[in-house]
């Protein structure tokens, strides 16, 4: 079952959330929406996050295809360059550079739109947000629902039967 | 967060509808503007379709100087350019917290400097319609890219800033467009909910933003440092007089951060007035700017000072040729008023504290614009008027048409922006909130 509640402050949802965590509730089962963004302290509510490594990735694998592609059509047409060297690191480093950039921008935005879960909406979230509020969400086993609304209304929380989530 | 929220003097509720205004209603005047934009736009058309069918004759470029306006205005704005994405990533990366009401008004210029700027090399071709020669693919007509080339170093970096900064502007506009999806009607809510690809304020979504717009910003700072690079490689590759010198990138990024904080404090001077902001955009704010801009004053001195003295001790009569052309020749003028604009007047008007106001920053602005213009038109036309042959030493004068399209691209610059805020919230509605909660 999903119990839902809002609170008035991040404090209050700080001491909910770590009450809950104690109770034995992982942080994949809470999910928490605000209109504003929401800062909870570190390590209250862990989210490990692979956006670096994707932005890692996506640099080197762009950055690699750029240098293999220019080597290709350099030495797959050989240009007259009177001596110097047809495939130059220095001369191509500049386009290898730019190319592993933007390899790392697109590693960015895919992380960003995975870990965000852009494509995988929530069905609980609240269609009308009101100021000043932030919705908790608990994913729980039926037998713990008594036992996690008094944790919930214990730390400032009011419990909701339905907030009108999105269709 | 309602007792901090008001303690810091608006509430939620009057902060976005302050930010959302523009987007429901704006004054006559802006319509105007909006008007006269676009008859010069008009007009810059006009005349780049007079080039496209006369021909590149039509334009005042000739041996020896055959980069003139449009290459002048190419660097330029890709100076311009760097007024946001690099501004705002320095600030984002060390938390200034003055940068909430800013960022998105800098990133707007980034984009529209960088359209603009990257239109020049396209009018510059002359048979504009055979710009993807430039693109960097294996054909089957033998043109075969060479990438030993900065002209094909600037397309991939240029493409590379202009990607990352539109994104770099997007990715915190979503929480916005949710917002402004939830808060207006009709076709709007409509583009903004697609625009906001969902977006829901789940913890995730935020955290994730965050974390990316840490990363994004990393890079961004790195791409908009090579890419003025690249353009002054351009230059600084060609073993010309006073352009094969070796500080020529540093020189270069250092001019387009100067010209950026101008266009910036001028973009938020106007954004101020006109949209009547004032209780977002603070004379703190402006105070900052002109700081900054105080700060890229003194290091355009030095650098044009270096790069002056090393080149009049080396005594090279290549060199002393051009710099005597700038110095003391025909763009003496020019040298001087480039020196007036750019460091006499921002050190008098900044660096007395009891001078610096919006006004005065605002009138640094233009001035640093002006004067980086000329450095630009200095560099480009002064190399190139003094080649090694004295008989063939020629000057250069900007046809109607290189004066149009130039007008234009100022023009299509301000009427850009007029669409933007006519579009999107100015300001970061979300970081602003948070500000005022902090």
């Amino acid at each position: 079952m999903k119990l839902k509640a809002k609170f008035a402050d991040m404090g209050s949802v700080e001491a909910a959330v770590l009450a809950l965590k104690s109770d034995g509730v992982t942080p994949e089962q809470i999910e928490l929406f605000s209109s504003r963004p929401v800062e909870i302290k570190h390590g209250v509510l862990a989210r490990p996050s692979r956006l670096s490594l994707f932005a890692v990735v996506g640099a080197v694998l762009n950055g690699s295809l750029a240098t293999a592609f220019m080597y290709y059509t350099q030495l797959d047409y050989p240009l007259v360059t009177g001596g110097m060297p047809l495939t130059s690191g220095w001369a191509t480093g500049v386009i290898t550079f730019e190319l592993t950039m933007a390899g790392a921008v697109a590693g960015t935005v895919i992380a960003l739109l995975r870990e965000g879960r852009f494509f995988r909406q929530s069905k609980d979230a609240p269609e009308q947000m009101q100021e000043d509020t932030v919705y908790l969400v608990v994913e729980r086993a039926e037998s713990a629902a008594q036992r996690t609304q008094e944790i919930v209304q214990q730390n400032g929380g009011r419990i909701v039967a339905d907030w009108g989530a999105r269709p | 967060m309602t007792t901090l929220a008001h303690a810091a003097g608006r509430s939620h509720e009057l902060i976005r509808e302050d930010l959302l205004r523009p987007l429901r209603s704006t004054s006559p005047l802006y319509w105007a503007t909006l008007c006269v934009c676009l008859l010069v736009i008009l007009w810059a058309g006009f005349a780049w379709y007079v080039q496209l069918t006369e021909g590149i004759g039509v334009a005042g470029i000739r041996r020896p100087v055959y980069w003139g306006f449009y290459i002048v205005n190419f660097v330029f704005w890709i100076g311009i350019s760097h007024a946001g994405t690099l501004i705002s990533a320095i600030l984002r990366l060390t938390d200034a917290g003055w940068r909430k009401p800013v960022t998105r008004a800098a990133e707007a210029i980034t984009v529209f400097a960088l359209m603009i700027g990257g239109l020049f090399p396209i009018i510059h071709l002359g048979r504009a319609w055979l710009f993807y020669w430039l693109i960097p693919y294996p054909n089957e007509r033998l043109l075969w890219p060479n990438f030993r080339s900065p002209l094909l170093w600037d397309m991939t970096a240029i493409f590379g800033y202009v990607t990352g900064s539109v994104l770099y502007l997007y990715l915190p506009l979503i929480p916005d467009l949710a917002q402004a999806a939830a808060h207006t009607g009709g076709w709007r809510a409509k583009l903004y909910r697609i625009l906001s690809l969902g977006w829901q304020g789940s913890d995730r979504q935020w955290h994730a933003l965050e974390l990316a717009m840490k990363s994004m910003a990393v890079v961004i700072l790195a791409v908009a440092v090579s890419v003025h690079s690249v353009v002054a490689f351009d230059f600084s590759m060609a073993i010309a007089p006073m352009w094969h010198s070796t500080i020529f990138a540093p020189y270069f990024v250092a001019g387009a951060i100067f010209s950026g904080i101008a266009a910036l404090i001028l973009a938020m001077a106007s954004i101020r007035r006109f949209l009547h902001l004032e209780d977002y955009l603070r004379p703190m704010h402006f105070d900052n700017l002109a700081k900054l801009l105080l700060l890229m004053s003194i290091v355009w001195l030095y650098f044009t000072a270096v790069e002056h003295l090393t080149v009049w001790y080396g005594n090279e009569h290549l060199e002393i040729a051009v710099l005597n052309h700038r110095v003391a020749g025909p763009h003496a003028p020019y040298f001087w008023g480039m020196v007036v604009c750019n460091f006499v007047i921002p050190f008098i008007l900044l660096g007395i504290r009891r001078l610096r106001t919006i006004r005065t920053a605002v009138i640094c602005g233009v001035t640093v614009l002006i004067g980086m213009w000329l450095e630009r038109f200095l560099i480009v036309v002064g190399t190139l008027s003094n080649p090694p042959l004295p008989a063939a030493w020629g000057d250069y004068a900007p046809s109607w048409v290189e004066l149009s399209i130039t007008a234009g691209t100022f023009a299509g610059m301000v009427f850009l922006y007029l669409v933007f805020v006519k579009l999107f919230p100015i300001i970061e509605i979300w970081e602003y909130e948070r500000e005022a909660e902090g």
